[in-house]
């Protein structure tokens, strides 16, 4: 007999229980991912002025002339001074931002996880500017809000792209410029840091990942970013030279021409357990016997009873919660499906009333937190009709929540505030229901 | 590089001033001349003492200082009388507070483009207030368009001085 475990999110642990098979559970949506990119709106809000906000631009001309008025004899005369002109250079100045002042929160093996970085030119160029994400070593650590993360897993394939304006957040089809173009003095863009993210980590493990921006000729970077180089030798009267005006980052040094920032991913994941269980109810010869005086155990033999019992844990302590969407059981051919869940009784299995009504073949109860099913059992037929379960064959379907409307054992809940399908941590559901050994 | 012929003694401008302005060019001869240089300041190490030195300006970017330099001479055979020395401010600039200086002269501002000049503490500009009525408030540096240096005394043929002010580029 299999069971199948549609839930969401990781496959960290599954059960083998002798005599049922192999659980498994496949693919696991978790609840949590709604943290990571919700940000981007700040660019614009970082675009305040800041201390060189407007700063006279590059190659224009500053000229200063004086006059002087005097009298000789009564007759007023007025002579200019000779006029004295400089050129203003090129100030290379940029900020990297992280933005959001919060790590962002990944799974364990999600694929295109994304920090959010913003970069301004506080110069007096336009420029361009070549970016370098990087995954840093274990041990290196950022602060983000009141909370300082430190490294202890790389993140993998770290890339750098900018947002294209066309939908705020990262768009992988959209957002796939490796450099910034044509950054005007004063502006900002907003960079994201795209990572994935290795299989095998725990709560609370954080990859720690930086955004370098180098400053480059404008226009450069369409073909090949042509890195700006400071005027190291003497002014050139008349001419714009280069002055690195910038201070260190978090990854470079000041005056390099280049900024950078930290941000973090940090792992937060459910941590799901199935299990199924299996209790002899009622046999034709011993009934629902206890043991007691008069009755005997029941039997696994043909005719009997069983009850089946398929429990879905996400841990307490867990990092999040999990999204389930179905759970699938398919009872072998030996088996054949109860539609009414009798109790059993001292004189009979198939004639017992049933635990809640006819053709209520199911049970649904829910362990920890505060739905609604946590306060009374609620029942199910198996019929191929409207609610969350249905009975096909041998395949058992449970509905969790995988559909946007529709029944589900585990609907929204606005209040106390659960979503369809969440399964907080700390909290239980298990299916109650019997199958008849032919 | 300055002209010698302006090197007068009396332009011994001070102690640390290097007299190597850019671009330096002669009026018109006779009368009352000016020289008009442009330098910024920098902190070298001289035997190990800092000294403060007046250099040509090099490279220079927003927020820079620059600091505008006049020198001024009766080249005449006459002295000169009611001597002013007048300099806009450069535009992208901003004059820094309290930067002019002028020996024996006094000096006045404008705010309005050098129609009329006054003590700095007699200046307003025209503002708002928090309601959006208009109303005034006390001028500060960055609000002057104009310094004015008026000698007090007449300059006699050979005499000379300068008058200097600081801008920072914005």
């Amino acid at each position: 007999m299999s069971t199948r475990f549609f839930a969401v999110g990781n496959r960290k642990q599954s059960a083998r229980f002798p005599s049922l098979g192999r659980v498994r559970m496949i693919s696991l949506l978790q609840h949590c991912r709604q943290h990571t990119v919700a940000i981007l709106a700040l660019g614009a809000a970082l675009a305040s002025p800041s201390a060189w906000a407007a700063g006279t631009a590059s190659g224009v001309d500053i000229t200063n002339n004086a006059s002087v008025t005097y009298s000789v004899n009564s007759v007023s005369q007025t002579t200019p001074s000779n006029s004295v002109t400089f050129k203003v250079d090129n100030v290379v100045r940029l900020t990297v931002s992280e933005s959001g002042s919060s790590a962002t929160i990944v799974v364990p093996n999600a694929s295109a996880q994304v920090t959010t970085f913003t970069v301004t030119n506080n110069g007096n160029t336009t420029q361009d500017y070549a970016l370098a994400a990087a995954n840093l070593a274990n041990g290196q650590t950022v602060t983000l809000g009141a909370n300082t993360y430190t490294d202890n897993f790389q993140a993998t394939s770290c890339s750098a792209y900018v947002e294209s304006g066309t939908n705020a957040g990262y768009q992988a089809g959209q957002d796939t410029a490796t450099s910034i173009s044509n950054l005007a003095a004063d502006g900002s863009t907003t960079v994201y840091v795209v990572c994935n993210i290795p299989s095998g980590q725990v709560n609370n493990d954080a990859a720690v990942v930086s955004l370098t921006a180098t400053t480059a000729n404008a226009a450069s970077c369409a073909t090949a970013c042509t890195t700006t180089t400071e005027t190291t030798g003497a002014d050139t009267p008349g001419s714009v030279d280069v002055v690195f005006g910038d201070v260190n980052g978090s990854d470079d040094s000041s005056r390099d021409g280049k900024h950078s920032a930290r941000d973090a991913y940090v792992v937060k994941t459910a941590t799901l357990s199935i299990s199924k269980t299996v209790t002899a109810l009622c046999d034709p010869f011993n009934f629902n016997g206890t043991g007691g005086a008069g009755f005997f155990a029941p039997k696994n033999v043909p005719g009997a009873y069983v009850r089946y019992a398929i429990t879905v844990a996400n841990a307490a302590g867990s990092g999040a919660s999990a999204t389930l969407t179905t759970i699938g059981d398919v009872l072998p051919a030996a088996l054949g499906y109860d539609a009414h869940l009798r109790q059993g009784s001292a004189s009979a299995c198939a004639a017992s009333n049933p635990e809640s009504a006819l053709n209520s073949g199911f049970k649904l109860v829910c362990t920890g937190g505060t739905r609604a099913c946590a306060s009374a059992a609620v029942y199910y037929t198996g019929a191929s009709d409207t609610d969350a379960i249905t009975v096909s064959g041998q395949t058992v379907t449970v509905t969790a929540g995988d559909t946007p409307t529709g029944n589900r054992v585990l609907g929204a809940e606005a209040v106390p505030g659960y979503a369809a399908g969440e399964l907080k941590p700390g909290e239980s559901i298990t299916i109650h229901f019997n199958a008849i050994i032919q | 590089m300055v002209n010698s012929r302006f090197l007068f003694a009396m332009v011994a401008l001070s102690t640390a001033l290097l007299a190597t302005g850019a671009q330096a060019q002669t009026s018109p001869a006779g009368g009352v001349q000016l020289v008009n240089v442009a330098q910024k300041e920098i902190e070298v190490d001289e035997g190990g003492k800092k000294v403060r030195k007046l250099v040509d300006p090099g490279k220079m970017v927003p927020g820079d200082e620059v600091v505008y330099t006049i020198t001024y001479a009766n080249k005449g055979a006459r002295p000169a009388e009611r001597v002013v020395v007048v300099n806009p401010v450069p535009q992208h600039t901003r004059m820094r507070t309290s930067s002019a200086e002028g020996a024996n002269t006094e000096i006045a501002y404008s705010v309005d483009g050098g129609k009329t000049y006054a003590a700095p503490d007699k200046l307003t500009v025209s503002t708002k207030d928090a309601s959006g009525k208009a109303a005034t408030r006390p001028a500060v540096a960055a609000d002057f368009t104009h310094i004015r240096w008026t000698l007090k005394e007449p300059l006699a043929p050979g005499a000379g001085g300068f008058v200097r002010f600081r801008t920072v580029i914005q």
